[in-house]
């Protein structure tokens, strides 16, 4: 059985690992905290360790696939589990077990006094086997079947503390909404293979080069009905309502989920599919009124929309975690405009430095809460700074490179999207600078507000820095 | 083999009958002892079904006694990729529905007794290979059903739900037989038998007249469709069930109403596909007001039960799309899905009986923060719900996404916008559904009433367990239901499409 194991069959791993965890966990451990923990954290810094090595391995390659395992087969409906290794899944493993080993770590500090801490460990490693799938994945019915799974992990975890009414209607409310968009994702997953008489990337891929013409006349269809799962995952308007009430889940998981990956999993599956969008695009009779646009044109304003209706909301918020819920609404926004304006390249740039910044800011927010005993708004907190120096510095510096300052990444990739879209459209461009003034507006107002001038509550003023497994200090 | 299947909860009847009445542990060691030995059998068949010898018409583990001679009837069974799995499943929920039987404590005597025949019963029909056996078997499962609702029944509706669903099963059964006996009478007198294989193979050689077809057809699709709770013969279902006992909700929704459903893919499918071209337009329309229409009154239900029966008929649909779209990926996803519902229904109605027994109630308004009380109950409601609205990992995903990429391709008119409403129904209303059930249930706030309210302890978490596992098994590995299934629907698929060459046959005759 062995005796056929090349290296890249080693990729299995990352995903089986928190898989294992999940069902050890589930299945024997769960009433016990520290044996949970210690669990889930092996398995994400195995498979962060696995990933850096499969990353080192295989960085000059162009497309590696570990052996398959043949799925489902029944006439032509023929469905593989089976992994892709390219620089995009690559880039992404490493976004993802990245930041996810470092939330791990910071959750078992965060969630110890906390009497369900093994069902909380169990659920954050499904949710890691989950979006390690839609990123390995190869094909469109092995994405969707993750996705899904990132659905329902995200619904328990955004519901763990179910006994609040408002928790228990957030994660309901999610998991719908992005039902919403899975029914037009999985139909033009069927669309496609209909056409293409296969769901694998490599083969579909290829089918439409050789087939420019028919796939021209779906081409649009297809592409916005897959977009439609974006639409759901990465909360883009009008779908995008659940995510702001997603911050009822534990901070934690709101910095690793509903900021860094699970919400940036439509981007990546955009930029994935983006070899569907190629064709030139005609529009069946009875949409006949869309003719001109082209479905990234779509994409493109319902992003641009996105960024800046969120940025909007933002400026009016006061409770630290909704601001940066609709902080990350907006970026998002901006990296789905960015496929659209067919820069794909960007939006990847912009996805990875922000899923890195933005949940430096939820940590340093979770550090906040902690400390001020679940307090979230931020007119009750003020003059953090003394108290909490390093929790400060770092949501500042957090700060500085989400509003786009050199010499910090953010700068970087957000410039590149300006760039991107000032060589597609004008009106884009002059929306998204001014969310990009938006932007730096709420977030000076957040920091000011929390960590500078006097205490404004009494749990502001008995406030101390977080323990050092929250801030590695 | 599989006689020994049938046999065992037979002779737990038996045993059972010549038991004292005041003997209540042996009547419960002996079903459960019996639907574990079917269960086991089951098991070594279902795994042993590759390596079998193929014997006539492809069946395998074939057993046949003759029993009128004179009337061409014979004790035949026999199973191919079809029926296995779906005996398979019996067995489990079989099993799974003695061991939830704990919570009857009136007149246990004649409960083991209708409890054993009807699972026989049900395991009967699914093997028999034989016209007659197949109907009576189904007899011997249906009758127990009514007489169970009737006296363990709960609920201030108990009368008017057996009433209803006597009438309305009767009548399906009745229709069906009709249109069976002119099956039958369709063979030429010298040549009449009852064995299932023998018919197919003298159909598949002399078709029959096209227009004797369109009319015995829709006698077995509605006939068949009744028992399977086909829009808007459907009313029966969450009634019935929301009155009957768990043991016999489990072993009906689970189990016998696939009868109907097996019955339309075994025979009027093969035998008549000129009768199937015309009318599957109309089962396909039909299955919408399954998919849709019931799961917009499941929305609406405050009752957990009610709730469960009406996605159980809604989850029918599935299946109906699946065989209406007549190519090997829809009929193939039928099957699935009929398994994967069978294993799914069965365990959310053990689910909710288990919270009525601590709750006194199945109103979800009176509900409310319960998974703090039952971690094991609630967890396995939680995975049953999102079962039921389709997630992969459970059974019923891969049985759900083969009958959308199948019913995609089929032939009728619109199919494309048939699958946007399924895909609707199983996506969005499913999870709307299903959802609104575990927030009512179990998330919230604990009122202090549930104080007393106890979770399963071990040994009574055995028949969650076991259903769970067998979900998530086939979730994870379809091919091992998949495989199995594929050539026995693409032989009763390539007889079904062979209508255009049957009708001109017929006219040159």
């Amino acid at each position: 059985m062995f005796e056929n194991l090349q290296p890249e069959d080693l990729a299995w791993l990352i995903l089986l690992l928190p898989l294992l965890s999940a069902a050890a966990i589930g299945l024997f451990t769960h009433r016990s905290h520290r044996l949970s923990a210690q669990i889930s954290i092996t398995a994400v810094v195995l498979s962060f360790v696995v990933s850096c090595g499969m990353f080192v391995m295989f960085k000059g390659a162009k497309l590696v696939l570990p052996t398959p395992l043949n799925w489902l087969n029944i006439g032509d409906l023929k469905v593989e589990i089976g992994l892709r290794l390219d620089p995009l899944s690559l880039l992404m493993l490493l976004v993802v077990t990245g930041v996810g080993t470092m939330i791990h770590i910071y959750s078992y500090g965060y969630m110890k006094e906390d009497r369900c801490m093994g069902r909380y460990f169990g659920s954050l490693s499904l949710f890691m086997f989950s979006m390690l799938g839609i990123v390995l994945s190869n094909n469109l019915v092995m994405t969707f079947i993750f996705w899904e799974l990132v659905g329902v992990s995200s619904y328990l975890l955004i519901g763990f503390w179910y006994e609040k009414p408002s928790a228990a209607d957030a994660c309901k409310k999610a998991f719908i909404t992005n039902r919403l968009g899975d029914f037009g994702f999985i139909l033009g997953i069927i669309l496609v293979w209909s056409m293409a008489k296969s769901v694998n990337f490599e083969v579909v891929q290829a089918w439409i080069n050789s087939h420019p013409t028919e796939w021209g006349g779906v081409a649009a269809i297809a592409g916005l009905l897959i977009f439609c799962g974006a639409m759901g995952k990465s909360a883009q308007f009008p779908l995008h309502v659940w995510l702001p009430d997603a911050m009822e889940g534990p901070t934690p998981v709101s910095a690793l989920i509903h900021a860094a990956t699970m919400v940036a999993a439509g981007v990546y599956m955009l930029c994935r599919v983006f070899f569907l969008f190629g064709a030139h695009t005609v529009w069946p009779d009875f949409l006949g009124f869309l003719n001109g646009w082209s479905a990234l044109d779509i994409i493109a304003w319902i992003g641009g929309f996105t960024a800046l209706i969120a940025a909007l909301m933002a400026v009016q918020q006061n409770d630290i975690k909704r601001i940066l819920a609709y902080s990350t609404l907006s970026q998002l926004g901006y990296m789905v405009m960015a496929v659209g304006l067919t820069g794909p390249v960007a939006s990847m740039y912009h996805l990875t430095t922000h899923a890195f910044f933005k949940a430096l800011l939820f940590l340093g927010a979770g550090s906040v809460i902690y400390a001020c005993h679940h307090e979230q708004d931020i007119w009750h907190m003020g003059g953090l700074k003394k108290k909490m120096p390093v929790t400060f510095w770092t949501f500042l510096l957090g700060t500085l490179a989400l509003c786009g300052v050199p010499p910090l990444s953010g700068f970087y990739s957000k410039d590149e999207i300006l760039a991107t879209a000032s060589h597609h459209s004008v009106f884009l461009f002059i929306l998204a600078s001014l969310v990009a003034l938006l932007t730096t507006f709420y977030m000076s107002r957040l920091v000011l507000v929390a960590f500078f001038g006097s205490t404004r509550s009494e749990h502001a003023d008995h406030a101390h820095e977080s323990p050092k497994v929250m801030t590695g200090r | 083999m599989l006689t020994s299947i049938i046999l065992l909860p037979f002779l737990a009847a038996l045993v059972i009958l010549f038991t004292p009445r005041n003997y209540r542990v042996v009547f419960r060691g002996v079903a459960l002892l019996a639907t574990l030995g079917s269960l086991l059998v089951a098991t070594k068949m279902f795994l042993g079904y590759e390596a079998a010898e193929a014997g006539v018409g492809g069946y395998k583990f074939i057993e046949k006694a003759a029993w009128v001679p004179s009337l061409g009837i014979n004790y035949f069974v026999g199973v191919d990729g079809i029926n296995v799995g779906l005996i398979f499943m019996g067995a489990i929920v079989a099993f799974a529905a003695a061991c939830v039987s704990w919570e009857i404590k009136t007149n246990e005597k004649l409960y083991y007794l209708l409890l054993m025949v009807m699972t026989g019963g049900i395991l009967g029909a699914f093997a028999s290979l034989d016209l007659f056996f197949f109907y009576a078997f189904h007899e011997f499962a249906l009758i127990p059903t009514f007489i169970m609702i009737g006296l363990w029944g709960r609920g201030e509706n108990k009368n008017y739900a057996t009433f209803n669903i006597t009438l309305y099963l009767s009548a399906g059964a009745l229709i069906a037989l009709v249109g069976l006996i002119g099956l039958y009478l369709q063979v030429p007198a010298a040549q009449r038998t009852f064995d299932i294989v023998a018919l197919t193979d003298y159909f598949r050689a002399n078709p029959m007249a096209a227009n004797v077809q369109h009319f015995i057809f829709p006698l077995l699709m509605f006939g068949f469709g009744i028992l399977v709770s086909l829009w808007p013969f459907h009313t029966w279902a969450p009634l019935g069930y929301g009155a009957a006992p768990t043991a016999t909700a489990m072993l009906h929704a689970g189990v016998l109403k696939k009868f109907g459903l097996y019955g339309l893919i075994r025979i009027a499918l093969p035998l008549m596909p000129e009768g199937a071209k015309d009318w599957l337009n109309v089962l396909a329309l039909l299955c919408l007001g399954n998919i849709l229409y019931c799961g917009w009154v499941a929305m609406r239900q405050r009752d957990l039960n009610q709730l469960i029966g009406n996605s159980s008929v809604a989850h029918m649909g599935f299946v109906f799309l699946g065989i209406a779209s007549l190519n090997l990926i829809g009929v193939t996803g039928a099957v699935v899905v009929m398994i994967a519902h069978g294993l799914l229904a069965a365990l959310t109605f053990a689910l909710s009986g288990y919270i009525r027994t601590q709750t006194n109630t199945l109103n979800m308004d009176e509900m409310g923060g319960l998974l703090r009380k039952l971690p094991f109950i609630g967890a396995a409601l939680v995975m049953a719900m999102m079962a039921g609205c389709g997630l992969p990992g459970f059974a019923n995903f891969v049985g759900e996404l083969s009958v959308m990429f199948g019913a995609w391709k089929a032939s009728f008119g619109h199919a494309k916008w048939f699958v946007v409403a399924a895909a609707w129904g199983g996506l969005v209303i499913g999870a709307i559904y299903m959802l609104r059930a575990v927030r009512s249930v179990l998330h919230g706030e604990l009122s202090d009433k549930w104080n007393s309210v106890e979770d399963a302890v071990l040994w009574r978490k055995t028949p969650f367990v076991l259903l769970l596992a067998a979900l998530l098994a086939f979730g994870f590995w379809p091919r091992l239901l998949t495989d199995k299934i594929k050539p026995s629907a693409e032989a009763i698929v390539k007889m079904a499409t062979s209508g255009k060459a049957v009708a001109l046959e017929s006219v040159k005759r």
